[in-house]
């Protein structure tokens, strides 16, 4: 089928089968990018971003261990 | 001569920018794969890579807060000297957690401050550079 027979088809599934349809398209692309994420599972993200206390922190101990070096 | 840049492609198991570094403190080295990421704060190392080092959680004295999903780990400053391929030697201070959930992480401070890094997501390789040598 073409993307031309395709279009017209998905206009008429329900908006719940689209959404599907969505998820089943971006699943796909995803496999051809060999990212291999699965729709609903939960993926940590291990980022201290906005951390400026942390940083200020280190700062600090690092000019303190080149004075003490 | 000593190259000023070196280059990685990403990690082919989950193809994210991990790069191989080589940590070491006290006479100890270890080699690990680390994730640079540009929106960490600071340097984030897992508790079991700071005692394969060496370290003694209990003689270290300062204390560092997180933030984000990270907020929960307690942390604790640790000086490492780094080495990146044939780059020379830098002291990276981490954020060592005190949990083994997270990986190793170079974020802003203090790896970015020592070294520039380019990171193609499209080519799917990084460039680490000395800093002020990378000419771009």
């Amino acid at each position: 089928m073409s993307y031309d027979e395709l279009v017209p088809q998905i206009a008429l599934l329900p908006r719940q089968d689209k959404l599907r349809l969505l998820q089943v398209i971006a699943s796909d692309l995803a496999h051809e990018e060999g990212l291999e994420l699965v729709p609903g599972e939960t993926y940590p993200v291990w980022s201290p971003f906005d951390a400026g206390q942390a940083s200020e922190s280190l700062l600090q101990l690092l000019s303190q261990d080149e004075g003490d070096s | 001569m000593t190259p000023s840049v070196e280059h990685f492609a990403y990690r082919q198991r989950d193809l994210l920018p991990f790069i191989p570094i080589e940590l070491s403190r006290a006479g100890r080295s270890s080699v690990v794969d680390a994730l640079v990421d540009s929106g960490a704060s600071v340097n984030v190392l897992p508790y079991r890579v700071g005692l394969l080092l060496g370290a003694d959680w209990d003689e270290l004295n300062v204390s560092v807060t997180l933030s984000g999903n990270m907020a929960s780990e307690a942390a604790k400053g640790l000086i490492l000297t780094a080495k990146i391929g044939q780059l020379p030697s830098v002291r990276l201070a981490f954020a060592w957690c005190r949990s083994d959930s997270v990986p190793v992480i170079p974020g802003q401070t203090n790896f970015f401050q020592e070294f520039d890094v380019f990171i193609s997501g499209s080519r799917r390789f990084i460039e680490v550079a000395q800093k002020n040598q990378s000419g771009r």
